[in-house]
């Protein structure tokens, strides 16, 4: 990001003018020589009075010497705020709405209490009547044009398992711009009109920050809807983020239609029902009668509610974010984003509780589930101001996104007052493309251990302690728990990235404890990014008023030594290698026109994944790269990273896999046998997982979670397909979907077409390909 | 370089002589400026040169205004490019009179030292180019400048991106879009960035009806190689219904020995530069045109053989059944003879 000690000798005398230039206009300026009105004038000076990027004027210009490395990005300003000056704002918790079934005809409908003006909820899309009106009605209110509910047409985008899974709480919530400016700090500027478009309470309501965390649990099933209030025209979007948008639930065990990935975004003035039904996975195929209680949620009244599936499937940290294709960086970065946490029976967020099922993790006790006294959700992201510290995104900037200023919560390196006990923090990644490498220290600089006990919102077999966390890339989950207890009131401990990056096309590497915290590297996202001060007095989050104070608070958590037991690793029903490359193979294809004008070998598509080691393919959301023919049976899937200096986070959307192995680098300390749906790869490096699919059929993807990389083509579309044999699942979902094709004025179908290496049914199809492609 | 421009002598100096030209010449500042559209002080007006061997400022002659499709290629690349410009050509063909009117394409070649404005001109003519679309050379630097403002940084020709830049720079919207996938996706893109049409209601009521009625079940094990072909071959090549920018493929299966098909499907570039006569005689049939390596493995080849097989068979049967029809139809009015003389 800035001028580093291998630039070129041009380079560095090229800045070192800069420089000197500037110095010598700033003298000319003092001395009368030159008037700042001209300076002005001529386009040296920004009005604010900062010095304009000319090159050779400003050391941050970029380079006319080399315009292939990117030298120097102008620092955010600060306007002086320093670190650790503002407390964590936690995120914003909302409250469900009741929804209350109503027999419609042979339907099953769900109307809003409270909210007598909301359209009820029901199973297929009320686009399915504007259709059947021939648009003229159940039209968008905002714009009298196209529908008033944006999800698409008829039984493909019908909610799966209605009955079965029928939502019983209701979030109404809108995207939209704040109606009072936000700033990520106190002191710093607050944020223009439609620099942030988060999501507020409400129809058609104005953003929010911090982001929401919606409380969940299994058995109570949701209807997630999600106005669109941002604006009508691309022009109105305040320099970056798209008009249309859509919400993945990541990584919950969902229907595609409320998956958020099938290229269904929708408008301004439209809304989306998604229905987030907390299935439990293999609910078709392990415990159907739902007698085993460790798979179950809390009922709020100390008891459980069995569900039917594999409690070792259980999910709980998840979150929720933009995923409309090609925009979704700008996307997620301009606020659409939030958390949202899964409680069971065995992690029902209850420290207190004894029951023979709940595992007392770290949470608080006044609640019967869900506290989140000593359990906090953490969402670590990073941006980037212009020097008017308004919000900064550059779809010409391709290699990845780095942002100077990191923030938790969407709040710029604050502090958090904790008590002498034990904490969980439920850790995600939330950046574009900058990962972290934390570690927890005390004054004296000395690592503190933390317990790592969740990997991607999945609990591991058993806790492993270790002084530095395993690495969080982009979209990544670490659950872990803090003890404070062997510090002092008054004691301070600061949560350390190690992780250096120079752009975004992957890590450049890790740091030592030391190095980061004296801030030896270029890159402004290392060093301290939070700060724990340990206080006697702590107010509740969950019973406001009241205070806890530490010389009688007694912390009755513990952290067990057996958390879940593991899933077994099985030979496959069928291998699958899916490659994600930028990267040429030969290195004779390495420089520009070193191998011109035809390299010897078949030159190698630039962007894409490959499937089994054949073509490779960029995005068309009207392509089935993979087909999944059946459910509930086993594969292995090898995710390899071609390389070529690129590093890529590859999530799977739907499932968690069960992490097997990784080539070229060493695993995790809690990553063997973890459930995870987020693998980083490494450079030229591979990890292997096993997969099982089941209870759902649509159309899902694949793809890098470094956003930028994913807008950038860097995903792929795989279709489910449920089983006719199976009465409870989709007998529309049998068959692949067709794809949507959104538009203000209504969705379309096209049909899509199936790459042949990716469809088992396929004579070609090779069950067992080979990883060394 | 830049030492030559900006002399270490005096910047105030510099200053006051020549500021506001290498403002203009230089124009890297890299700020935001919000509600403002970018203009040439970020796209830059540096000079290039077009197929028709003008030379143009970047920003006000090519950009300035307009709504424009901006991407990458070289007339020489075996792989990506020739087929999105292929199918960019496609697009090209749907937006009809709106091109060189409000919409206008923009290709800059990544090997500035081999494309000449003449090998781009015979490029142009290979895909039937001719108003609104301009394919631009020029220096090395003033290529690689331009290049990285619109996010091309690849490192080597054949890692250069597939997608490309759309924008309307009067409303100063700039997005990214492919031909990779969807055409008529890639269409409305840029439609869009027209603010009219984006105001104007575009569904009918039997649109709106048809999709309801879509019905996705069909043999899954079925036509591969029709998918293959739609997706791969049909930006360029008909069966049958005429020369796009490569030969019909109407009865190339009996034209050609199956082997030989087989190996110029998956390896034409290497078939070329091997000095296959017949890989170099089509070539010299389809200036600036020249078939991409489409990274089509033995089992796609096969596939695609069955297919033309199949659709070589299905227009014999179709002309058998014309050439009957048309006989019956002479045979029942009695015309047979008289007509086919009184045609000569």
């Amino acid at each position: 990001m800035y001028i580093g000690k291998g630039a070129s000798g041009a380079r560095v005398r090229e800045a070192q003018n800069a420089r000197n230039n500037r110095a010598e206009i700033v003298k000319g300026l003092s001395q009368g020589q030159v008037t700042r009105r001209e300076l002005i004038k001529w386009g040296i000076f920004t009005t604010a009075g900062t010095l304009a990027l000319i090159n050779g004027l400003s050391p941050y210009a970029h380079s006319q010497v080399l315009p292939s490395i990117p030298t120097g990005t102008p620092r955010s300003p600060l306007y002086g705020v320093a670190p650790f000056t503002q407390p964590l704002p936690r995120l914003n918790e909302q409250k469900p709405h009741d929804l209350v079934p109503v027999q419609v005809g042979t339907e099953t409908v769900l109307e809003w209490k409270g909210l007598p003006d909301e359209p009820y909820s029901k199973r297929t899309s009320w686009h399915t009547e504007f259709s059947a009106s021939g648009g003229t009605r159940f039209r968008n209110p905002l714009t009298g044009r196209g529908p008033m509910e944006g999800r698409p047409p008829g039984e493909f985008f019908a909610h799966q398992r209605w009955l079965e899974y029928l939502p019983k709480k209701g979030y109404c919530m809108s995207l939209g711009c704040p109606d009072t400016p936000v700033r990520l700090h106190p002191g710093l500027q607050p944020q223009g009109d439609d620099k942030i478009w988060s999501f507020g309470a409400g129809r058609m309501a104005a953003g929010v920050l911090p982001p929401p965390l919606l409380k969940m649990r299994y058995g109570e099933p949701v209807i997630f809807r999600h106005y669109n209030n941002t604006v009508l025209t691309d022009a109105e979007n305040g320099g970056f983020g798209s008009i249309s948008q859509s919400t993945h639930n990541h990584n919950g065990h969902n229907a595609s239609t409320s998956d958020g990935a099938s290229n269904a975004h929708f408008y301004a003035g439209q809304f989306y029902d998604y229905h987030w039904s907390t299935t439990l996975a293999r609910a078709d195929m392990i415990n159907t009668m739902a007698t085993d209680n460790r798979a179950s949620g809390p009922d709020g009244n100390g008891k459980l509610v069995n569900v039917p599936g594999d409690y070792r499937e259980l999910q709980g940290s998840l979150w929720f974010h933009d995923h409309r294709f090609f925009y979704t960086a700008e996307n997620v970065y301009k606020g659409h984003v939030g958390m949202m946490n899964y409680y069971s029976g065995k992690d029902r967020g209850n420290e207190a509780l004894q029951d023979g099922v709940n595992l007392k993790l770290p949470s608080g006790e006044m609640l019967d589930w869900g506290n989140t006294d000593f359990d906090v959700n953490l969402m670590f992201s990073d941006a980037a101001t212009d020097q008017d510290g308004q919000l900064f995104f550059d779809i010409f900037d391709t290699d990845g996104f780095l942002g100077d200023m990191v923030m938790v919560n969407y709040a710029y390196k604050p502090f958090m007052e904790v008590l002498p006990r034990k904490y969980r923090f439920r850790l995600l990644c939330a950046s574009m493309s900058r990962w972290y490498k934390l570690a927890l220290v005390n004054q004296a600089g000395k690592l503190v251990p933390i317990q790592i006990i969740a990997t991607d919102g999945n609990l591991i077999q058993s806790p492993v302690t270790v002084n530095r966390l395993d690495t969080l890339a982009t979209g990544e989950r670490l659950d872990v728990v803090i003890d404070f207890s062997k510090f002092r009131i008054g004691d301070k401990l600061r949560l350390v990235n190690m992780m250096e990056f120079e752009d975004g096309r992957g890590p450049k590497g890790l740091l030592s404890v030391a190095d980061s915290l004296n801030g030896k590297t270029q890159d402004p996202g290392v060093g301290s990014l939070m700060e724990f001060r340990l206080v006697r007095h702590v107010p509740s989050v969950d019973v406001p008023g009241y205070v806890y104070d530490a010389n009688t608070h007694r912390d009755r958590s513990q952290v067990p030594a057996v958390l879940t037991q593991q899933i077994p690793i099985v030979t496959p029903v069928r291998e699958r290698v899916i490659e994600f490359k930028r990267g040429a193979k030969d290195p004779r294809d390495n420089e520009f026109g070193a191998c011109f004008p035809s390299c010897p070998e078949r030159e190698d598509f630039p962007w894409g994944i490959r499937i089994n080691g054949e073509d490779t393919n960029s995005m068309n959301a009207n392509r089935v790269s993979l087909l999944v023919p059946r459910p509930g049976e086993v594969e292995h899937w090898t995710l390899l990273n071609g390389g070529g200096g690129w590093d890529h986070p590859v999530h799977l959307h739907f499932e968690e896999g069960v992490t097997i192995s990784r080539t070229k680098f060493a695993m995790g300390a809690a990553e063997r046998g973890a459930r995870k749906d987020v693998w980083w790869l490494g450079e030229s490096g591979s990890v292997k997982i096993q997969v099982r699919f089941g209870e759902y059929g649509g159309a899902y993807v694949t793809h890098c979670h470094n956003t930028v990389h994913e807008d950038s083509a860097m995903l792929l579309r795989f279709d489910v397909l449920t089983d006719p044999n199976n009465k409870k699942t989709s007998q529309t979902h049998v068959r692949v979907i067709p794809t949507p094709n959104p538009t203000p004025d209504g969705v379309t179908y096209v049909m899509p077409e199936i790459l042949p290496e990716g469809n088992p049914f396929h004579p070609s199809f090779n069950p067992h390909p080979s990883a060394g492609t | 370089m830049a030492q030559k421009k900006f002399p270490r002598t005096s910047a105030l100096r510099w200053l006051q002589v020549g500021l506001i030209a290498i403002t203009v010449m230089v124009g890297l500042a890299a700020l935001p400026v919000r509600a403002e559209p970018r203009d040439e002080d970020f796209f830059t007006n540096l000079p290039l040169i077009t197929h028709t061997g003008e030379e143009v400022a970047f920003f006000d002659d090519m950009l300035k205004d307009r709504i424009v499709v901006v991407n990458f290629f070289y007339t020489t690349c075996t792989d990506l490019c020739s087929l999105s410009t292929a199918r960019l050509a496609q697009v090209y063909d749907w937006l009809g009179e709106r091109m060189g009117r409000d919409v206008f394409f923009v290709s800059i070649t990544l090997d500035p030292e081999n494309d000449t404005p003449e090998s781009l001109a015979t490029f142009a003519e290979g895909f039937n180019i001719d108003k609104g679309w301009t394919f631009l050379t020029g220096s090395r630097e003033n290529i690689d400048t331009i290049r990285f403002k619109l996010g091309e940084k690849a490192r080597a020709l054949n890692l250069h991106r597939s997608d490309m830049v759309i924008g309307n720079a009067r409303t100063g919207v700039w997005r990214r879009s492919s031909v990779m996938g969807s055409l008529t996706v890639a269409l409305e893109s840029i439609l869009e960035l027209d603010p009219v049409y984006a105001a104007t209601p575009k569904l009918s009521a039997e649109e709106l009806a048809a999709s309801l009625a879509i019905d996705t079940s069909y043999d899954l094990a079925a036509h591969p190689g029709e998918a293959i072909f739609l997706r791969a071959c049909a930006s360029c090549h008909t069966i049958g219904a005429g020369r796009k920018f490569g030969p019909d493929l109407a009865a190339v299966t009996l034209r050609r020995d199956a082997d030989w098909l087989g190996r110029f499907i998956m390896d034409p570039d290497l078939m070329l530069k091997s000095g296959d006569p017949i890989a170099e005689a089509l070539n010299a049939d389809y200036p600036g045109v020249m078939m991409p390596n489409l990274g089509l493995g033995p089992a796609d080849a096969k596939d695609l053989l069955v297919y033309l097989a199949a659709a070589d068979a299905q227009l014999a049967a179709d002309e058998q059944a014309q050439a009957e029809a048309f006989e019956a139809f002479e045979k029942a009015h009695g015309l047979a003879d008289e007509d086919s003389a009184a045609q000569d």
